[in-house]
């Protein structure tokens, strides 16, 4: 009945203003844009043509073709199909909630990153598998603070506005595009060989209490043995060449009252891993109609349908397939060897050092997805007059996600107790957002003209997910869910957000010179308690155009605008029993105590900046400033532990982010058959955390750990500093955290503190994954039919944390390791090259806790794409084809860089506390990508 | 058309206002990853499983009771692994910064109890199932799990806060001007929360918390316990607060308060109950896992759930030496003093306690699942349960406080009982001489063996150091343990001085 009555208020809404003669507006209406998005002050900077960048440089997803071209904006992704990448406008705004931009496609808000933690270790599945770039016609960072005041709780991470292709007034066209190609890179470590490996795993046995006899006896050490006679590279078994397609429809006409536009693209990626694939199609269909002259009616509706295969790249080592290949003892083989030495149809299974056959792992282990989504829109625009206009909206998008995991037992190790494993999780997301605004524009005396915008809109948002894994199923043919023999986990979680906006917006502009605007958003979130639930963000600017002739131009503004992030997902504000175990029996706890205060995180945004052209547009430059503060962020307190409480969420610290953005270009050549620009953006970043009340926020993921600390930048490194090797037991001078004692040939860690005892007092920033400044530069030449563009993209000062390279010298147990431990510290006589130390079972020193030895810096400069299109000239036009055009375009030909890695370009997760550490995943390869466009 | 007008613009106004107040519903959502306390105390259940909550804190920590109370005591000493911490009971040289004596557990129970009382008024009799006196067992549940979590806390620690009122949303204090004062707990700082409530106070005082507390346990835990149409599982008369549970806490609290009289009469209480059991079946409490088993021998304690995020119990890490059962063999069985504690061979608690097995000594307690040392448990059954409150401690500390108060008869009857239920022979009264410092030996010696290796044994010593005035008995018993002499004489000196009988408090580093 509450939904119920929910969908009733909005019926209503939707009816009441919907209706012209309800909507106040009394004088003569201005015909308007057909435009999606919000009511656009004008916007002097030169919009990039997306429509025309993604038809010829094919971009599997279209947020990642962003960097370089767009100042403030920052990205990193692995070559992991289908999955989302680390986007960042403007810095990272936040410790415990969502840092990833909002994406408005046609009005409808999409987070860039999954809502949800990873399914598989380190698989975000990409939010905007839904849009393909081909069907884009327009899009527009909005990075300053004064404009993202309209999308108030949703805008401190930046907001990416998306215009949809749609039907336009002439005859019907059809456009065809048909893409192939194929990617591939190398990600192979370096490995010890058979020889080397067995020397090592002797002396490791040794390390573990083994006597010679033993070890003897022991057919691992016999090289003739036909099990163990091999010299096997197994990441080598890995590697494949990623085959893409894209085949996309495009069908669009209509007449002066009647526009209509049908797509349907069919897109698969394959990935350089072998298995992993991404497949999607997209459909869309868009219908406008004017059912009287003033009125216009708006259809939207789109489906999209995906299904990929994807491996755990994270730090899930059991499974994840090149950890386990890299680890595998090189003396054996995939196969089975009898015991008379025959080899025989059969992969092999578990090793006796414990190890899974990675052969095995790639045929018995399986994750796949299966995406399906649908969205919705009817507008109806009301052109009141010629200065006034009434819109009203109301769109639906329902997108589910079925992820699923079979493992197997044969061949693959038991971890802990579970020797199989089904899995299944189900998420799905509902949004119901409707809006009504009214847009005016009007005269003021001569010289001044004001424009003003009004409206309402109200966001009903639901999400569900279910989770469960069972765990040894009787066979590894019972895949399905309910064959487990007992239940692992079990986990349901579900979020409902409501949400209100009433927006009021306008400006005054003087003589087209002076501009002076306001903004005004009033946001009501059920996230929050009643003295939390309303927030206001409000924004002014001015813009003054100094000087202005036909291509030639300066501007000056100043904006300023507060901007929140309401992504609260827990009801922290209200008092609250969390559900909790007493032996079978099911408790409750008072696990939140109230916080009515609570609110969303604040971000104030200043911008200050030029913008001029000069030279009959021989020289576009952009340069800004940037300063945005978030405060009030959103971390936990914990109460003196005789409160007997969990730590509590409250509004409590402060990130600033800073940066300087210069765009330029220069179009040397303007003729009618030749044109060529070249063009540069650079931005810096400064981040600092500070007025963290509650003390600094450590996470730790596997071996790696990061902090947010007064001062420092947000998700820094935090670890030891490694000072050396000790080679002699005199040397020493500090003890391990619980007073034991170190042995010659452990790091030697500086004592920060000089109290003689290494523990986590002594950690240390050792890095942050936060680069100084990043941007891009290229050219597009356009001669006749020929085009041809070059983008470069470059990050400097960013630093990569080399979890894979730790994980692979770590020692600590049987598994086959870089070759960098051949020359790991042995003795005081052979003390190796300074890097490793000692090797030892279980590392019982802690040597590979995090410290600065795998911190690298992560700087690069990488030829992101070369692309060239011809399009061939037809003699007669008559014909029924109207245009053929040929493209290629390689992607990611060369990275200059220092980094040991595969790729200094490293993804490993969307939280602010989880960036720029390297697990292994596989590198964004380098793709070759030919094309075919027919236009009829 | 001025009118007209006015009505235009009036119309979307009032439309909007009466939106927005027809609304309210829409923003009251309720937050999906808990429930509102709100919703609670309007039935059984709900009560019931707040009542299970105050409990959850505990269950997982017994390791710590172990280290407490038997680690530091004479019987256990460091097995083939050493860990820092651990060795730091072993030996008696308990840190600040020993993370094992982070009370944080005892202290959430607390507080879940001082909740489910504030609260437990608005649960209103409904009906037949939920009446007045059916509401008397969880009161006294409140009262009882209270009492014992700050019983564990004054033996080991000393001096602590002191907390009998629910600290949620708000704390309630009385200023230096006299006033009541109510401040939003979130906004307070450590420092102030520590100044205004957490002062650590006398032990006397929390003593006497105890004991009223107790006292109103007794009255309210009546034989229907917990009768409110629920099917009450076996397993609540070992798991949940009970009568008899608050009967032998009473006893033993009034024996550490010196209250002789008192300790007797509430362990007659139990006595007449006459659940001693026999030594035919006393080892199946710790072979098998029979909820039957376990109430026939305890009135309290503690299970566990291996499916429960799959995790051993951690006595079987400490103690096994299987690695691949998942055992570290952090410590083992003192064989030379054990040996010395149980020396008569009718004693059925013998095999079941300790024993060498493959060459290594054993508690075979927590790993064993038969009497000869052949079957132990795998990592999947490492679910003993851990008792607290056994019905034989009941005889014993009759027995001792009839002893203190000069019944030299009682005493010697309760000892006799339970040599007689343990599979030995009744001692005559001419096997040993009946004074009293021969009878109370005898008592505790029999109550180490009945409780070995479940966290009494050193605030048994304790308890003669301090309330009966045997001086200098923790340093004599425990330095026994150590093989070098060095050593020896270094924790005997340590342990005459009263300081080392309480663990050191850093609450401030548990955070």
């Amino acid at each position: 009945m509450k939904m119920f009555s929910k969908y009733k208020i909005l019926f209503l809404g939707f009816v009441c203003l919907g209706i012209p003669g309800w909507v106040g507006a009394q004088e003569v209406a201005k015909g308007r844009a057909d435009t999606t998005l919000q009511q656009v002050v004008a916007v002097p900077q030169k919009e990039k043509n997306w429509s025309e960048i993604y038809s010829l440089r094919p971009m599997f997803l279209f947020d990642r073709g962003l960097m370089g071209e767009e100042t403030g904006v920052y990205s990193a992704y692995n070559g992991f199909v289908g999955n989302a990448g680390l986007l960042m406008i403007r810095g990272v705004t936040s410790i415990h909630l969502n840092t990833s931009p909002c994406v408005f496609v046609d009005g409808l808000p999409v987070r860039q990153a999954p809502n949800i933690s990873p399914f598989a270790s380190g698989v975000y599945q990409s939010n905007l598998k839904f849009i393909n770039p081909l069907d884009i016609f327009s899009m527009r960072v909005v990075k300053n603070g004064y404009e993202n005041v309209f999308y108030g709780g949703r805008a401190a991470n930046g907001i990416i506005e998306v215009e949809i292709d749609k039907g336009s007034i002439g005859t019907a066209t059809i456009d065809l595009a048909m893409r192939m190609g194929f990617s591939e890179a190398d990600f192979s470590p370096e490995l010890m060989n058979a020889a080397e490996y067995r020397a090592y795993l002797y002396t490791m046995m040794q390390d573990r209490g083994y006597s010679a006899g033993d070890l003897q006896q022991n057919p691992l050490f016999d090289p003739t043995q036909p099990a163990y006679r091999h010299e096997t590279y197994w990441p080598g078994e890995l590697n494949q060449k990623g085959l893409f397609s894209d085949v996309h429809l495009k069908m669009k006409g209509g007449d002066g009252d009647t526009h209509y536009l049908f797509s349907i693209g069919y897109t698969s990626e394959g990935e350089i891993l072998k298995e992993a694939k991404d497949q999607r199609i997209n459909m869309r269909f868009n219908l406008d109609f004017k059912i009287s002259p003033k009125i216009k009616i708006a259809n939207l509706f789109s489906y999209n349908y995906g299904n990929n295969r994807f491996w755990g790249e994270g730090t899930d080592w059991l499974h994840n397939p090149l950890y386990v290949s890299a680890t595998k003892a090189p003396f054996m083989s995939k196969d089975y060897y009898s015991e008379e030495g025959v080899k025989v149809d059969q992969l092999a299974g578990v090793d006796v050092l414990g190890k899974t056959n990675p052969a095995a792992l790639m045929e018995n282990m399986e994750n796949k997805g299966l995406s399906n989504r649908i969205d919705a829109l009817i507008r109806a625009t009301w052109e009141v007059d010629s200065k006034t206009s009434a819109n009203a909206e109301i769109m639906v998008t329902y997108n589910s996600l079925t992820e699923k995991l079979h493992q197997a037992a044969e061949g693959i190790a038991v971890d802990r107790y579970i020797e199989r494993q089904n899995a299944k999780r189900s998420y799905s997301e509902y949004l119901m957002r409707w809006r009504t605004w009214v847009d005016r524009i009007g005269q003021l005396g001569d010289v001044w003209h004001y424009d003003a915008h009004a409206g309402l809109s109200m966001d009903m948002y639901n999400e569900k997910m279910i989770y469960g894994r069972t765990v040894n199923a009787a066979s590894d043919e019972m895949e399905s869910l309910d064959k487990g023999k007992f239940v692992d986990s079990l986990n349901n979680t579900r979020y409902e957000h409501n949400q209100m906006n009433i927006y009021l917006s306008g400006g005054l502009t003087w003589r087209n010179r002076l501009r002076l605007g306001a903004s005004f958003n009033l946001e009501r979130s059920s996230n929050f308690g009643p003295d939390g639930a309303w927030n206001l963000y409000a924004g002014a600017e001015i813009r003054w155009t100094a000087w202005q002739t036909p291509g030639e131009r300066l501007e000056l503004f100043g904006q300023y605008g507060r901007t929140g992030n309401n992504d609260v997902r827990g009801g922290y504000y209200a008092r609250l029993y969390k559900a909790t175990a007493y032996y079978t029996y099911g408790g409750v706890y008072l696990g939140n105590v109230r916080n009515d205060d609570l609110r969303p995180e604040y971000t104030h945004n200043y911008d200050a900046g030029v913008n001029m052209c000069l030279f009959k547009n021989l020289l576009e430059i952009g340069a800004s400033y940037y300063y945005r503060k978030t405060v009030g962020l959103i971390t936990q307190k914990s109460l003196p532990i005789e409160v007997g409480l969990d730590p509590q969420y409250e509004n409590n610290g402060e990130v600033t982010n800073q940066g300087i953005e210069l765009s330029l270009a220069v179009n040397p050549v303007r003729k009618e058959n030749l044109t060529w620009s070249v063009f540069a953006t650079i931005s810096t970043l400064k981040n600092k955390v500070d007025n963290l009340k509650n003390g600094e926020v450590v996470e730790t993921m596997d071996k790696f750990t990061s902090v947010a600390r007064n001062g420092e930048e947000l998700g820094s490194f935090y670890g030891y500093k490694i000072k050396g090797i000790y080679d002699r037991t005199e040397e020493i001078d500090v003890v391990k955290s619980d007073g034991s004692a170190y042995l010659p040939g452990d790091y030697r860690v500086e004592d920060v503190n000089d109290d003689h005892r290494i523990n986590t007092l002594d950690r240390q920033i050792i890095g942050s994954p936060i680069p100084e400044f990043y941007g891009g530069f290229g050219t597009n030449l356009k001669w006749n039919g020929l085009s041809f563009a070059a983008l470069f993209t470059y990050s400097y000062g960013n630093d990569v944390y080399n979890l894979f390279r730790q994980r692979m010298s770590m020692m600590s147990d049987y598994s086959n390791q870089s070759r960098d431990v051949l020359n790991r510290w042995i003795s005081a006589e052979k003390p190796g090259d300074g890097w490793l130390p000692r090797a030892a079972y279980g590392d019982p020193s802690d040597n590979f806790a995090t410290s600065d030895r795998w911190v690298e810096d992560g700087s690069y400069l990488r030829l992101k794409s070369i692309a060239v299109q011809y399009d061939v000239p037809l003699k007669s036009r008559a014909g029924f084809v109207k245009g053929i055009k040929l493209s290629v375009n390689c992607n990611n030909l060369w990275t200059l860089t220092g980094y040991s890695g595969f790729d200094p370009e490293v993804f490993s997760g969307v939280s602010a506390m989880q960036r720029g550490v390297d697990f292994g995943a596989t590198p964004s390869p380098q793709s070759y990508i030919f094309g075919l466009n027919l236009s009829f | 058309m001025r009118i007209m007008n006015a009505i235009k613009w009036k119309l979307p106004l009032i439309a909007g206002c009466l939106f927005l107040t027809a609304c309210g519903d829409f923003f009251d959502v309720d937050p999906e990853n808990g429930a509102s306390p709100d919703d609670f105390y309007t039935n059984n259940s709900e009560l019931n499983s707040v009542a299970e909550g105050m409990y959850a804190s505990l269950a997982p920590e017994v390791h710590k009771l172990f280290l407490w109370g038997s680690a530091r005591a004479d019987l256990v000493v460091e097995g083939d692994t050493k860990d820092v911490y651990i060795s730091e009971f072993l030996n008696n040289t308990v840190s600040v910064i020993n993370p094992y004596t982070d009370y944080g557990f005892l202290y959430k129970a607390i507080a879940r109890c001082n909740h489910q009382l504030k609260n437990l008024p608005r649960m209103k009799p409904n009906g037949d199932k939920v009446t007045v006196t059916n509401m008397k067992p969880f009161y006294g549940e409140v009262y009882f799990l209270r009492a014992w979590c700050y019983f564990q806390l004054v033996r080991t620690f000393g001096e602590v806060p002191l907390l009998l009122e629910e600290i949620s949303d708000e704390v309630t204090y009385i200023n230096e001007a006299g006033e009541e004062v109510k401040v939003s707990t979130i906004t307070m700082s450590d420092e102030e929360l520590r100044a205004v409530v957490l002062k650590p106070v006398e032990t006397q005082k929390i003593w006497t918390a105890i004991l009223d507390d107790l006292a109103k346990a007794r009255e309210l835990l009546t034989g229907t316990s917990y009768n409110m149409g629920f099917n009450i599982d076996t397993d609540w008369q070992l798991i949940r607060a009970n009568r008899l549970a608050a009967y032998t806490l009473s006893a033993e609290v009034a024996l550490w308060n010196g209250l002789f009289d008192e300790a007797a009469a509430l362990g007659e209480y139990v006595v007449l109950q006459g659940k001693l059991g026999v030594a035919s079946t006393w080892s199946t409490q710790y072979t098998t896992t029979d909820a039957a088993s376990a109430i026939l021998y305890n009135s309290f304690g503690f299970k566990y759930v291996f499916e429960q995020g799959f995790r051993m119990q951690r006595m079987q890490e400490f103690t096994s030496p299987i690695e691949t059962d998942g055992g570290k063999y952090l410590v083992k069985p003192k064989m030379t003093v054990c040996d010395r504690l149980f020396d008569e061979a009718k004693d059925v608690r013998t095999n079941v306690t300790y024993k060498r097995v493959n060459r290594k000594e054993v508690i075979w307690k927590y790993i064993g699942l038969d009497e000869d040392g052949k079957s132990m448990r795998d990592p999947y059954e490492s679910i003993a349960n851990w008792y607290l409150l056994k019905h034989a401690d009941a005889y014993l500390i009759k027995g001792i406080a009839e002893n203190e108060r000069g019944n030299i008869g009682g005493a010697f009857e309760m000892l006799n009982q339970v040599r007689e239920a343990r599979g030995m022979q009744r001692y005559t009264r001419t096997d040993i001489s009946l004074d009293k410092q021969t009878l109370r030996d005898l008592l505790f010696k029999e109550k180490a063996r009945e409780d070995a290796f479940e966290g009494k044994r050193w605030y048994d010593l304790l308890l003669r150091e301090t309330v009966l005035h045997e001086s200098g008995i923790i340093a004599r018993t425990v330095s026994e343990k150590y093989d070098d002499q060095n050593q020896k004489d270094e924790v005997y000196n340590r342990l005459l001085n009263e300081d080392s009988w309480y663990l050191p408090i850093e609450p401030e580093r548990w955070k």
